[in-house]
């Protein structure tokens, strides 16, 4: 498991870090639009703002989380597709579903440890000028652009592991489909309802990438 | 594994077929459906009704018959009084009453309850007004109530809670017994309206209080304290799920109360009497619920996409008359039809009927 | 264990095309065996189903005693796997790929693979993309020796390699298999460099196994007679067991096949060829293989 993640990080390390600065920058951006906004407004109209009309401030970073899973799908499958090195994998003395779903383990915990610290400053930054509600209902609303990085990644990779074009047709089109869910609203706590389902179907759609490199494995 | 990423593919297939589906179809085929506006003549006792056509607009009388919108308004005096009165054809007297404008434009009311005012995710904290600022108009206060486990007033500019105020109102609500965490606070926070009520709040046993602020201290009040025995025995029995309040010019109708069965009653005149508004159809999750008032009357309208009732009463609340009217609305037009063929799972995520979003089924 | 690889009545086919019609064949343990053919024989379709990249349409592959599609990770420890173009991931340098490597193996030899490496003028902390072919083949190699296979696979050794490297993949072969425990199969269209190298070779023509024998007897047995014709000469290619080929070239005509020159003598008679001067020719491994697959991809 750790060489797994070793080649892993060798392989992608400077896109987590591209991925990573992203995530941070547009963390620090948005945070720092808040404190103009807590600066240039009085305070009871940006609580007003979050209280009445679901503001959640954050909104700039909606899209980033999807982008970096699919970056990190597309870093780590892509080289494995290059000459099907995927086979050197599949090779290896390890269950080959065991060595496929190390690989996207990896890319989960990398994922996940690249929206913590982003995660982390938008807490602390929203604490500084809010109650713990607003804090706690901001992070529940950046939770479906979170899981969207999720189903990004599973289908990137799922997409690239996939021998037949139309089976890849048809990945993009669901995934694009799904993920599109993610994005309806902006409002604060509008995806309480959902989000169980939702992270149920992210968690779900790890099975296609192992799916995908099963096929990969017997060549249809 | 495989069975389960089959089974999973198929399904999210399906259900994203369900969901964009029909929302295609219906962006392609969706004619223009509008609910008439019936309303109560107190002039002729009876209902009129005014529709939008395309080019047109349909008037029509207490008999159903085709009038013109001279006509029309005629049979509305107080809905349409400045029109009226800017034209000279307002009635020396209407239904026995000296029309006056002032008195007319004060006795207008109008409450709105949408499901989705009711089922939005609200974060508990309201302002408090102060009610007797002694400025004509309200302003929003500088911090936020947030009243569950504890009572507690945040002041939004520091970002703290203000102890001092907090275990002011905290002790008030102690001394008239109200029990935490409180069930249930509504409010109307808009600071353009005429006057503030107040806050409304169940506490943890299910008793209604009024909280108001007046010159920085509070004032609190147990609602069965304050109405007649009759009513705090009917109050008692209520099971409220929603309070909405908005305030009116005339602050007769103080707050509408809805139960989880959908009952609405009214909290009204300086007595907080309790009156029953005497709905058949009206369910809180799926239909929007009007109740316009003047000066002899109200009339509650309730309408989704199928149906429109209309309860005319009189100012205490006792029904006069009733009318109901089955709509024309897509899922009966020929486009509806084909697609309850073509389509036969519609699947929503927004119904338009909340905040949230949720999983609807059709 | 009789054989280290079994396959048996290997069909596949791509869409409408056999790639393998019914192919069977066995390696023995301790043998270096080449696998030859043209191509699109199916020698890279037989490699992928050994390796468990495809699953063929019918019959099926042991490996080590292990059905190929399923095979344990204990087994595949046991087997080093070279991928034709010498494949690697191009994003380690030389001891970030020894280090990911190593801990897969229980038997892993680093010694090997840094004595093959420390041949290499190649700074250490260099990318193996940006390495030459050559020199990638030597890391690929290091790997698959260091783990101490009891089977090695091959597939197409040479492909994109010089000579000079050719000749030392070939020789690091040779030395690791002196000792005659490892059993190895390899592909290659240089049949050259596997002469007194193999010592069991196996011919695909056309998804089917024209010849399967030690090299040695293909070598001696298999002859080339050339004759002076007095007519024009009908080109034959034979399907029996002599694999008798007739060829009309340009002032000596040939025959070929499992065959002595008596019996090259009849056969020509027998198939009213006129000719005189028949003579013995040598022949490599290499016109063996040409004599027997012929020159052109014939239907």
């Amino acid at each position: 498991m750790k060489a797994i993640f070793y080649k892993e990080w060798i392989k992608t390390r400077s896109y987590i870090a591209l991925i990573t600065v992203a995530h941070f920058a547009m963390a620090l951006y948005a945070v720092l639009k808040l404190r103009y906004i807590s600066g240039q407004y009085d305070a009871v109209s940006v609580w007003s703002a979050w209280i009445y009309k679901g503001y959640s401030f954050y909104s700039l970073y909606q899209y980033l989380p999807l982008f970096g899973g699919l970056l990190l799908g597309c870093a780590q499958f892509m080289p494995e597709l290059r000459d099907r090195r995927l086979r050197l994998v599949l090779h290896l003395p390890i269950g080959e579903r065991r060595a496929v779903t190390m690989h996207l383990a990896f890319g989960l915990a990398t994922l996940l440890s690249v929206a913590f610290p982003a995660l982390l400053l938008m807490y602390s930054a929203a604490r500084v000028w809010f109650p713990p509600e607003f804090a706690v209902g901001m992070l529940l609303t950046l939770a479906p652009w979170i899981l969207s990085g999720f189903g990004a990644y599973f289908f990137s990779a799922a997409v690239l592991l996939e021998g037949r074009w139309t089976r890849r047709i048809l990945l993009v089109l669901v995934a694009a489909g799904v993920l599109r869910l993610f994005f309806q609203e902006l409002s604060i706590g509008s995806y309480e309802r959902v989000l169980a389902y939702f992270i149920l179907w992210t968690a779900a759609a790890f099975c296609l990438p192992i799916m995908s490199s099963e096929r990969f494995r017997k060549g249809c | 594994m495989k069975t389960f990423s089959r089974i999973f593919l198929v399904f999210t297939a399906l259900v994203l077929l369900a969901h964009y589906l029909p929302s295609a179809y219906w962006m392609l085929f969706s004619g223009r459906y509008r609910a008439p506006y019936v309303a109560y003549s107190c002039v002729a006792g009876g209902f009129v009704s005014m529709r939008h056509g395309g080019e047109s607009t349909d008037y029509r009388n207490v008999a159903g018959e085709r009038i013109n919108r001279d006509a029309f308004e005629q049979l509305l005096p107080f809905q349409y009084a400045g029109q009226l009165i800017t034209d000279g054809r307002m009635p020396a007297e209407i239904c026995g009453i000296v029309p006056d404008y002032n008195k007319i434009s004060m006795e207008r009311s109008f409450v709105k309850v949408e499901p989705s005012m009711l089922d939005m995710p609200t974060p508990n904290f309201r302002p408090l007004f102060e009610a007797q600022s002694g400025r004509l108009e309200l302003e929003a206060p500088k911090d936020f109530l947030r009243l569950g486990k504890d009572l507690e007033f945040f002041v939004a500019a520091s970002n703290s809670v203000d102890e001092a105020k907090s275990a002011l109102f905290r002790q008030a609500l102690e001394d008239i017994k109200f029990r935490m965490p409180a069930k249930l606070v509504a409010g109307n926070p808009d600071t353009r309206k005429a006057y503030d009520e107040g806050l409304y709040a169940l506490d943890a046993d299910g008793n209604l209080f009024l909280i108001m602020q007046k010159r920085g201290q509070p004032f609190v009040e147990n609602i069965a304290a304050s109405m007649s025995a009759e009513d705090a025995a009917q109050l008692a029995t209520l099971n409220i799920r929603h309070i909405v309040v908005q305030e009116q010019k005339n602050r007769d109708i103080r707050a509408l109360l809805i139960e989880a069965d959908s009952t609405v009653w009214i909290l009204h005149g300086a007595g907080f009497v309790l009156s029953r508004i005497e709905l058949q159809g009206y369910d809180y999750a799926r239909d929007e619920l009007m109740l316009r008032g003047d000066m002899l009357n109200y009339v509650a309208t309730v309408r989704n996409e199928d149906r429109i009732e209309v309860l005319a009463m009189d100012r205490n609340f006792e029904p006069l008359a009733r009318y109901g009217e089955e709509l024309m609305n897509r899922s009966k037009s020929r486009a509806g039809r084909v697609a309850a063929y073509l389509l036969p799972l519609a699947l929503e995520f927004d119904n338009g009927k909340s905040g949230y979003l949720g999983i609807h089924i059709d | 264990m009789d054989s280290v690889i079994e396959c048996r009545q290997l069909c596949h086919s791509y869409g409408n095309k056999p790639a393998l019609k019914g192919v069977s064949w066995s390696l023995r343990p301790g043998r270096i065996c080449g696998l030859l053919g043209r191509n699109g024989a199916g020698k890279t379709t037989t490699i992928n189903i050994l390796n468990s990249f495809l699953s063929p349409d019918s019959g099926s592959c042991l490996l080590l005693g292990e059905d190929s599609r399923m095979l344990s990770p204990s087994t595949k420890a046991r087997i080093g796997y070279l991928i034709e173009g010498h494949v690697q991931y191009g994003f380690f340098n030389v001891s970030q790929i020894e280090r990911f490597y190593s801990s897969f193996y229980d038997k892993w030899d680093a010694s090997i693979y840094h004595h093959l490496i420390s041949r290499l003028d190649i700074d250490p902390r260099q990318k193996i993309s940006t390495m030459s072919c050559g020199q990638r083949s030597q890391v690929a190699l290091g790997l698959i020796l260091a783990q101490s296979p009891d089977l090695i696979v091959f597939d197409d050794y040479s492909m994109g390699l010089d000579p000079g490297y050719r000749r030392l993949f070939i020789d690091v072969i040779r030395d690791y298999a002196a000792n005659g425990k490892r059993s190895i199969l390899m592909t290659s269209h240089i049949i050259q460099d596997l002469e007194g190298l193999i010592d069991d070779c196996i011919i695909y023509h056309r998804g089917e196994v024209l010849v399967d024998c030690p090299a040695k007897e293909l070598e001696t047995s298999y002859k080339s007679y050339s004759f002076v014709p007095n007519g024009p000469v009908e080109g034959f290619r034979g399907e029996g067991p002599e694999h008798l080929r007739i060829e009309q070239h340009n002032k000596r005509s040939a025959i070929s096949g499992f065959i002595s020159s008596s019996v090259a003598e009849e056969r020509l008679l027998a198939r009213g060829v006129e000719h005189s001067n028949l003579r013995e020719e040598p022949a490599s491994l290499e016109d063996i293989f040409i004599a027997l697959t012929g020159k052109y991809q014939t239907r």
